[in-house]
């Protein structure tokens, strides 16, 4: 197997996760998307880490991982309070700062 | 083992695929999340194809064992009806294909980045996969976490402290806030 | 001390007491008035150290001193003094006078309640009306002619309690401000005709250079020298009160009478006349202005003179009387002698100081302004009426006064010069005459109305009368005409026919008013019905001011509502508005884009990415 292959699997799954994140109207979903982008960020690290035959590229998708899961309690734990404010998860009725 | 790889690697791939579709298309949250599990397993095997085995055991614990359980946890605390949004409000003929339009964008924008992403990848000569004496032992990537990338390891540390300090204020502004009187609480 | 420096000191000796003076606590107003006094003298002593060369009959060297001040392309401005004869003889008068008349209201003005704002007042003009004198280019004379007005403004409007004095400040300052902006228009003219663009300057020195040159170079420049030199005109319309911008003259006789004795009779409606002497040498490149010139002093000496004859106040006759005898200074000029018309300026300036302190001992003593309601005054302050009278024969043109020599040259210059403008002044003597001895006749003679006790003013009044009735007196033997033109004096004999004319004319105005006046009340009140229509005019003041009213009230009124309406509606409604609307709309355009969605966001921002990527790599791929 090729490095194209695997980039082409990780482009795959960036597109898909792109739109999740623009077309889909719920945070969760949105949320997940992005967990969706970030592992096919993820795939495209560890193949040129073998590509270059480099360990760097693996520790960065640990630093990856490490960040995704900050990022979904933070995101989650916004989600839960945006919800209770305003009882909804449709990011289109997230306007409060609209002019 | 070396002769299976394309086999592994396309099952393993097409899993990833579907499974990240169904995420993003179906409309119940809970489907996604479990469709993701999915995803994440197959994306660990094909770590596991590329011998960066640390990473793969980390991906199977911290996504699926620790992220997913997380947005489960939080559809929960939600309730099931909360999180499925309804897709379509009422909008006029005009609104209606206004918002088609821009539908029809949204799905486009990534469609075209992919297709940067299979020109540029094309356009480059094929490369094999490394020499794959490169194994992603706990030991290796020890020796490389602490020597090389010490600082950003810490720097990862220093966000997730703030990761869990942003958290903690955010549930606690909460409570305090009902508690003295704020917006939604009671008032004096 | 260099002559350049005792310049400079000259001006600054009168801005450094208006400066001092409110700083005085007002327990030790005297002080104050000390002062100024002080400020005024030095003023003059140094003065006469200047001018010590003339008094010794030695021809004067002129001097030039200047700080650059602003620098500019095509524009060098100096702050500059220029002193030569015609600036120290006008330096003399200003100050002489000035320190008689200082001197005089210490005493007059003892009593008031503003005495220190006065004070710094009159050393504030006398610091103006010095640095017009000495003044080197046009730009700075302008500066201080502006200030002149100001503090004319200011003592004007000094009892500015009362509306008629407050309104005739205004009066005083709006109708100079007409002039003023001709003259300002002129001097931008008269820049740009001074020569190459990189060497331009306002300097006189330089423009007595510049502009005959430009008016040599083509026939054409002509017809721009006479607009640039009326356009300066104007500002002596404005400033030396001459018609049709007089009417403020009278008017200002609400102020108290010192500052009518020096600033609107002595010395600063006099300024127009110097500024028309300092640029003679450009007025004299057009016939056809000087020819304007003369004509409109002319008809501003006889015009005046004839509403002097009925006016019932004191100060307003002799206001009336100094318009007249501006009118034959301009009239001078413009036919044609500068040095004349100086001449007749520094006579004038004795006589005229005099018999405003005159009148102004007479109020202090009777509070009264109104002529019939005097009378006798001649037995009751005999110095006051001594004065008076020497001052009067000096204005009338009686030999051996002052007046006489000034108002003779001036009368002969017009015979040889234009025979019509002659008869004109000729006639303008004989009116003179008839309403100062109308005054003379009533104020001072016959029975007094008064009933209370009179008394001569104190010694400090009475110095500067006898000072100045002394100068009014011999004015004519000091040899003044000779500081500016040395030669022209001997070399033409004033014909004698004029000579007797004149006097001729002044003694039948004289019998004339003594015995319409002496005469029974009968007599006088035929004579009034039966000039009654002329009477009306003349009291009317030919309807001058009735004409400015319906100036005002049909043209510049509607034309202010039109610009007024046009600054309301297309000014603020059409620009200003219409410029926030599009702000407005062009916000509201805008934020249409702001969705406050964050998807719509992110898909833009998307946008971009795919834009970049394929601007950087994809484009730069060679296949």
């Amino acid at each position: 197997m090729t490095l194209n292959h695997y980039l082409i699997t990780s482009g795959i799954l960036f597109a898909i996760g792109a739109f999740g994140v623009l077309g889909r109207r719920n945070v969760i979903i949105i949320l997940l998307s992005i967990e969706i982008m970030l592992n096919a960020a993820n795939l495209s690290f560890v193949a040129f880490a073998s590509h270059l035959n480099d360990l760097g590229g693996q520790v960065i998708s640990l630093f990856v991982i490490a960040i995704a899961a900050s990022e979904v309690a933070i995101g989650l734990a916004i989600a839960v309070i945006l919800f209770r404010e305003q009882g909804t998860l449709d990011p289109e009725k997230m306007n409060l700062m609209k002019g | 083992m070396n002769h299976l790889e394309p086999i592994f690697f396309y099952a393993f791939s097409l899993i990833a695929v579907l499974g990240s579709a169904i995420v993003v298309a179906n409309k119940r949250p809970v489907y996604g999340v479990l469709a993701l599990t999915v995803t994440m397993l197959a994306l660990s095997a094909l770590f596991v194809l590329l011998k960066a085995y640390f990473v793969a055991v980390i991906q199977v614990l911290i996504y699926a064992g620790a992220i997913l359980v997380l947005f489960l946890f939080v559809i929960m605390l939600l309730g099931m009806a909360a999180v499925e949004t309804s897709q379509r409000q009422r909008e006029t003929k005009k609104e209606a294909l206004f918002l088609e339009t821009i539908r029809i964008l949204k799905i486009l924008l990534p469609i075209a980045f992919f297709t940067e992403l299979i020109i540029l990848t094309l356009a480059a000569k094929d490369a094999g996969i490394g020499t794959r004496n490169l194994v992603g032992t706990v030991e290796a990537i020890g020796q490389a976490l602490f020597t090389d990338y010490l600082l950003p390891f810490e720097l990862v540390s220093g966000i997730l402290l703030i990761g869990i300090f942003g958290i903690v204020t955010l549930t606690q502004k909460e409570e305090e806030l009902s508690l003295r009187g704020g917006p939604n609480g009671p008032t004096k | 001390m260099t002559a350049a420096a005792s310049a400079w000191w000259i001006l600054f000796f009168p801005l450094a007491a208006f400066l001092l003076i409110p700083l005085i606590p007002e327990k030790k107003r005297t002080l104050g008035g000390w002062l100024a006094c002080a400020g005024m003298f030095c003023a003059f002593a140094l003065t006469v150290k200047i001018a010590w060369p003339i008094f010794e009959g030695q021809p004067f060297h002129s001097f030039h001193a200047s700080i650059e001040w602003i620098l500019i392309p095509n524009l060098q401005l100096e702050f500059g003094v220029l002193i030569d004869s015609l600036s120290v003889l006008m330096l003399l008068v200003v100050t002489g006078v000035g320190s008689a008349i200082f001197y005089y209201s210490l005493e007059y003005m003892a009593q008031d309640e503003g005495y220190r704002r006065y004070f710094a007042g009159l050393s504030l003009f006398a610091f103006s009306m010095i640095g017009i004198v000495i003044s080197a280019n046009l730009l700075q004379l302008f500066i201080f002619w502006e200030l002149v007005g100001l503090s004319s403004y200011l003592l004007i409007g000094h009892w500015y309690q009362k509306n008629e004095a407050a309104d005739a400040g205004k009066k005083a300052f709006l109708t100079n401000r007409v002039g003023d902006f001709g003259f300002l228009i002129g001097i931008l003219l008269l820049w740009t005709f001074s020569g190459a663009e990189a060497a331009r300057s306002l300097n006189f020195l330089n423009l007595n250079v510049t502009i005959p040159a430009f008016a040599q170079a083509s026939a054409s420049h002509g017809i721009w020298i006479t607009l640039a030199m009326l356009l300066v005109f104007s500002g002596v319309l404005g400033k030396s009160a001459q018609f049709p911008l007089h009417v403020w003259l009278p008017d200002a006789m609400e102020g108290p009478t010192p500052v009518s004795a020096l600033i609107h009779a002595a010395t600063m409606v006099a300024a127009g006349v110097y500024l028309l002497a300092r640029t003679f040498p450009l007025f004299s490149l057009s016939p056809a202005a000087l020819e304007i010139v003369a004509y409109l002093g002319g008809f501003t000496a006889i015009f005046a003179a004839t509403q002097a004859i009925v006016q019932n106040d004191i100060k307003r006759i002799l206001a009336y009387s100094t318009l007249s005898q501006l009118g034959y200074m301009v009239m001078a000029i413009g036919l044609g002698s500068a040095a004349i018309g100086m001449y007749h300026l520094t006579t004038h300036a004795f006589f005229k100081a005099l018999l405003f302190l005159g009148a102004g001992s007479v109020i202090h003593a009777t509070h009264e302004q109104d002529i019939w309601n005097m009378g006798g005054l001649a037995k009751k302050m005999p110095v006051t009426s001594v004065t008076f009278f020497i001052a009067s024969f000096a204005l009338v043109g009686f030999w051996p006064a002052s007046g006489f020599f000034s108002k003779d040259e001036i009368l002969s210059l017009a015979f040889l010069e234009n025979k019509f403008l002659f008869w004109v002044a000729a006639f303008t003597v004989f009116l003179t005459a008839l309403y100062m001895s109308r005054l003379i006749v009533v104020a001072f003679l016959g029975t007094s109305k008064i009933r209370k006790k009179l008394h001569e003013p104190t010694q400090k009044m009475l110095l500067p009368l006898a000072a100045l009735a002394v100068l009014s007196l011999i004015g004519g033997f000091l040899g003044i005409q000779n500081i500016l033109s040395p030669a022209s004096h001997s070399s033409h004999e004033t014909p004698v026919f004029v000579v007797a004319l004149a006097t001729a004319f002044g003694i039948l105005g004289v019998l004339a008013a003594w015995f319409f006046y002496r005469s029974s009340r009968k007599i006088q009140n035929r004579f009034q019905t039966a000039f009654a229509p002329i009477r009306e005019i003349l009291v009317r003041k030919y309807y001058m001011d009735d004409l400015y009213d319906l100036l005002l009230r049909y043209i510049q009124q509607p034309f202010a509502q039109f610009l007024s309406w046009f600054e309301r509606k297309v000014i603020v409604e059409g620009l200003v508005n219409h410029t926030a609307a599009f702000a407005a709309f062009s916000g509201f355009c805008l934020r249409k884009l702001q969705t406050g969605r964050i998807q719509t966001y992110l898909s833009v921002f998307f946008f971009g990415v795919v834009i970049l990527v394929y601007c950087f790599t994809i484009a730069n791929l060679h296949p």
